[in-house]
């Protein structure tokens, strides 16, 4: 006998204990119970903080509905009439859309164009990734006063270059026509890091050979980029488009901190515009209505993206 | 020709790195600015803002923080959310990953299509109706309303979910083989070997509480439930005629402070965590 | 060491039958090798035997119970996988302590198992060590390691060797034959290189698309074939595989004309066969040497390997096929002439039409066993 054999002196000792042996469908009907308890913590919060909640809001949408007292009216689809004869929602919708035209494409090239100037792999263009990353991890809250005061016309950053430049300094946020491309550039500058990494990780997968290949068949630098990178990351490119998209149609931090919505409405956007409805007006029942249209919007943004994916397969 | 070409391509190169530096130190000019606000006098702030660095340079904006306002406090409230947010997020969303990776079970693939489908569903269009929920359980103005609505979100579960069916199989069988109980195969297999995707959701779970803004904004209406991230907006509402610029500037850079380091600890885990989360 | 037997054992995933009722019986101790080309059903009847599948019909039983309803851990069972499984965060040392512990033995006895098994694959060096820090080979040995530690009632094996290199493989197939001969155990071992199988194995099980195609010691599968599919699997270089008809039954055999032209004669039990009869001759390489005159058949040689201890020659057929044998006459061959090959009959195999072989006689069998 062996060594490895001779230590094992309790012969049977790696047997099973005798209920192992046990009519198939138990087994099965275990693994189900094993299923229910892992996922039992997750389902009771999702049921309790998303589902019913979502559903909720699509019931108190058909109401006139307050946030406070013990008015619950049943109006069937009044608030989804009344929403688009509503000129403030309707200034909302344009501002939203318009942010979201404005700040998109920007977004999408400049994290294009980082991402692509980046994609190396050492420490100097590490450095780099991590600084345009870094203000992505700020509240909005932060990027929001470090760009007011950047703005600010008599005591921010762009003050003081005009100033020495001895021209009159501009008060972005509170002119009509600077105060939406002000709001841009801070979004850009804030949340530009996140689409970054999507492009760095799509560049990542597109195989090294296929640029050798393409170096000896002799492409210069630009066709390497028309002709092979961009094609590759098409789907990325989706993805960023309409995750920004989603995302920018959301806007809300940066125009309710930095202009309030204004000048004059200017920058008021739906969630802005949601959010007074429902704790400045306590309108809960239209407020819902106003956030389920958005969804409608955001669902249809995703879908273009599934329907465009479709299509390339 | 060859070597002209290589040439060109070492200028063009050295271009970009030039443009890439110039571009950076513009990402960064409003940091350094607002950080060396947080260290100057304020009544040097009110005569002027300009200049880069913190001359005259002083510790009472910080030191103020802590005497005067209500910051702390605002700060433990947002460790205890995020901590708690990400928490109770690593272990909801490991467990049904697991389940929904490698368990059979009836309907598996009906409740996760209707889990995904919660991905959906964007966080602002849910603040109404989670207000007037969570209202009727009478949950506002507690450390746990503000957790759950995000640990109800899906990502974390389609993570998890994502990364365990990445885990080869005989692993498991193999320990089917050596005698392990589900429970013993997921505790002792399946979570030591998710470290990095646990790491990775952690964190990036972390950064999204401590800047969740809207939700807290409705939910949190006593001061002393305030986050630091609406306590900061609270402060900003009147700061234009505030003469306190330098004492502003040192609550930001002494909110996010915590955060920054977060991030300069696990930047890795968040970069490959967002590759991941989206990855063919 | 335990009997493992499986009766009538059926399995389909979804609509696609992958066995269609395999019976086998495996006596305790043996070393038996289960072998077919990829996609013929080995290693799913192999997951049955560990429980990691679920039967569609028929039993499985170890040690005479039936364990059709028992789960993996419950068998008393090892396996080695064919990526070895290794639990990647935890040292060589905790992977063979794992399922030891999940059975609730004695701490001390664990290390003790643990220590006798590394010194029984001389891998004492390697316990504290995770398996990124190993090699392949060292990894193999781990895994091995700890299907040993278990003391299980059968092992079973996945194609553990098909991830090294060539030169680990032979020395790896070499000490696993070692390791059965020092443990006795019952061990199932799955692969799809002959090689193995023939070096390895007690018996060997040939399974094509899901069927049991022949059971039995590795020579008498060499020299017995039951079909031409089991004839052409066992054996490197490839029996060569000619058609042809009947051309007369004498009592030193049959002899039988080949569409290529020529003939060949076999020392088989002619049963039901009558002349005209179409019929497959199967010659093994180093069963077919140069003839000269009208004797055998002609070919064209087209490539020569020369391997050092043996010549092997390719070469074609009028028809087109190729045909292998060895040559022994030392590079006497150039490429492009042509070569009149022939074959002893008590070295040639006859099968129908349809593939199954005639039986061949004592004398043939005996002569082929001498050699």
């Amino acid at each position: 006998m062996t060594a490895a054999h001779s230590a094992t002196s309790p012969k049977h000792i790696g047997i099973s204990p005798r209920f192992a042996f046990e009519p198939k469908s138990s087994a099965k009907r275990r693994d189900g119970l094993a299923a229910l308890a892992f996922l039992a913590p997750y389902l009771i919060f999702f049921v309790l903080f998303l589902a019913y909640p979502f559903f909720w809001g699509v019931w108190i949408s058909f109401h006139d509905w307050e946030l406070v007292g013990t008015l619950r009216k049943f109006i069937g689809l009044a608030n989804y009439w009344d929403m688009f004869e509503d000129p403030i929602f309707r200034v909302s919708i344009r501002n939203t859309l318009l942010f979201t035209a404005i700040t998109v494409p920007v977004m999408v090239a400049a994290s294009l164009g980082l991402a692509l100037a980046l994609n190396r792999e050492n420490r100097f263009h590490a450095v780099l990734r991590v600084i345009f990353f870094t203000s992505s991890v700020f509240s909005v809250t932060v990027a929001t006063l470090i760009w007011i005061m950047v703005l600010s016309p008599d005591r921010g950053l762009f003050a003081h270059l005009f100033n020495s430049l001895g021209l009159q300094p501009i008060a972005f946020l509170g002119s009509p026509d600077w105060a939406m491309p002000a709001l841009t550039i801070t979004t850009v500058w804030w949340s530009v890091g996140f689409p970054m990494i999507l492009f760095l990780a799509g560049l990542q997968q597109i195989p090294q050979e296929l640029y050798d290949a393409a170096r000896i068949d002799n492409a210069s630098a630009w066709r390497r980029l028309t002709r092979i990178t961009l094609p590759s990351l098409k789907r990325t490119i989706v993805l960023v488009v309409v995750l920004q998209i989603i995302g920018q149609l959301q806007i809300f931090g940066q125009p309710l901190i930095m202009t309030g919505g204004g000048p004059a409405d200017r920058t008021r956007s739906m969630v802005q515009t949601i959010y007074e409805t429902g704790f400045n007006e306590w309108q809960l029942g239209y407020a819902s209505a106003m956030s389920l249209f958005l969804f409608g919007v955001m669902f249809l943004a995703s879908m273009l993206q599934l329907y465009i994916s479709r299509q390339e397969d | 020709m060859a070597a002209r070409q290589l040439r060109s391509e070492r200028t063009s190169e050295w271009l970009i790195r030039s443009l890439l530096v110039g571009l950076a130190a513009l990402w960064m000019i409003p940091l350094i600015w607002i950080v060396a606000m947080s260290f100057k006098p304020n009544d040097v702030l009110a005569m002027s803002t300009s200049g880069l660095l913190p001359i005259p340079f002083t510790l009472k904006n910080f030191s103020d923080i802590f005497f005067v306002s209500m910051t702390p406090r605002w700060l433990l409230n947002s460790a205890v959310v995020a901590l708690g947010t990400t928490a109770l997020t690593l272990v909801v969303a490991s467990l049904a990953g697991y389940a929904f990776a490698r368990l059979d079970f009836p309907f598996k693939r009906t409740l996760f299509i209707i889990v995904l489908a919660g991905l959906m569903v964007p966080e602002q269009t849910l603040v109404i109706p989670l207000h007037a929920v969570v209202t009727s359980w009478d949950l506002h103005n507690t450390h746990f309303a503000l957790m759950a609505p995000r640990v109800a979100l899906p990502v974390g579960v389609f993570l998890m979910t994502q990364f365990f069916k990445a885990v080869p199989k005989e692993l498991e069988e193999a320990a089917a083989i050596d005698n392990a109980s589900r429970f013993t195969i997921f505790r002792r297999i399946m979570l030591p070997l998710s470290i990095p995707a646990l790491v990775t959701l952690g964190i990036y779970t972390f950064l999204h509480s401590w800047n969740d803004f809207f939700w807290p904004l409705v939910s949190a209406t006593n001061t002393n439930m305030y986050t630091i991230t609406v306590g900061l907006a609270s402060l900003q509402g009147n700061f234009a005629q505030t003469e306190g610029l330098g004492f502003i500037m040192a609550t930001a850079v002494f909110a996010s402070l915590p955060i920054v380091i977060v991030y300069l600890i696990f930047q890795r885990y968040l970069v490959r965590g967002i590759a991941l989360s989206t990855g063919k | 060491m335990a009997s493992v037997e499986v009766r009538g054992v059926r399995k389909s995933f979804g609509a696609f039958p992958v066995l269609h009722g395999i019976d086998l019986m495996i006596e305790p101790g043996d070393f038996t090798v289960i072998v077919g080309p990829s996609g013929c059903g080995k290693s799913t009847l192999l997951r049955l035997i560990a429980g990691l599948e679920d039967a569609s019909g028929g039993d499985i039983v170890i040690d005479g119970d039936v364990v059709n309803n028992v789960a993996p851990g419950g068998r008393d069972i090892a396996m080695v996988f064919q990526n070895y499984a290794l639990y990647p965060h935890m040292t060589a040392a905790q992977n063979m302590a794992f399922g030891l512990e999940n059975t609730r033995v004695p701490k001390d006895e664990i290390r003790r198992r643990v220590a006798a098994a590394a010194e029984t694959l001389r891998i004492q060096p390697l316990l504290d060590r995770k398996p990124r820090e190993m090699s392949g080979g060292q990894r193999q040995r781990v895994a091995i390691g700890r299907a040993i530690v278990r003391d299980p009632k059968v092992f079973l094996f996945d194609e553990p060797l098909s991830n090294l290199d060539a030169a680990l493989r032979v020395q790896m197939r070499i000490e696993l034959a070692k390791l059965h001969h020092q443990l006795k155990s019952t061990m199932i071992y799955v692969t799809h290189d002959q090689v193995e199988a023939m070096t390895m194995a007690d018996r060997i099980v040939v399974m094509n698309e899901g069927r049991m195609e022949q059971a039995g010691r590795p020579l008498e599968l060499y020299h017995a074939p039951r079909n031409t599919f089991v004839a052409g699997f066992i054996g490197s270089p490839k029996i060569n595989l000619l058609p042809g008809s009947v051309q007369a039954i004498g009592s030193e055999g049959v002899t039988i004309a080949l569409s290529v032209g020529g003939t060949l004669a076999a020392q088989v039990v002619p049963g039901d066969l009558r002349p005209g009869n179409e019929v497959i001759v199967g010659v093994r390489p180093e069963s077919l040497h140069q003839a000269s005159g009208s004797e055998g058949f002609a070919a064209r040689v087209d490539v020569i390997e020369r391997l050092g201890n043996e010549t092997v020659v390719y070469a074609s057929l009028p028809t087109g096929e190729t045909i292998i044998f060895q040559d022994r006459g030392a590079g006497s061959i150039g490429i492009g002439s042509t070569v009149r090959l022939s074959a002893d009959p008590e070295h040639c195999h006859l099968f129908h039409k349809d593939g199954t072989a005639l039986s061949r006689t004592e004398q043939a069998l005996a002569a082929a066993l001498k050699v």
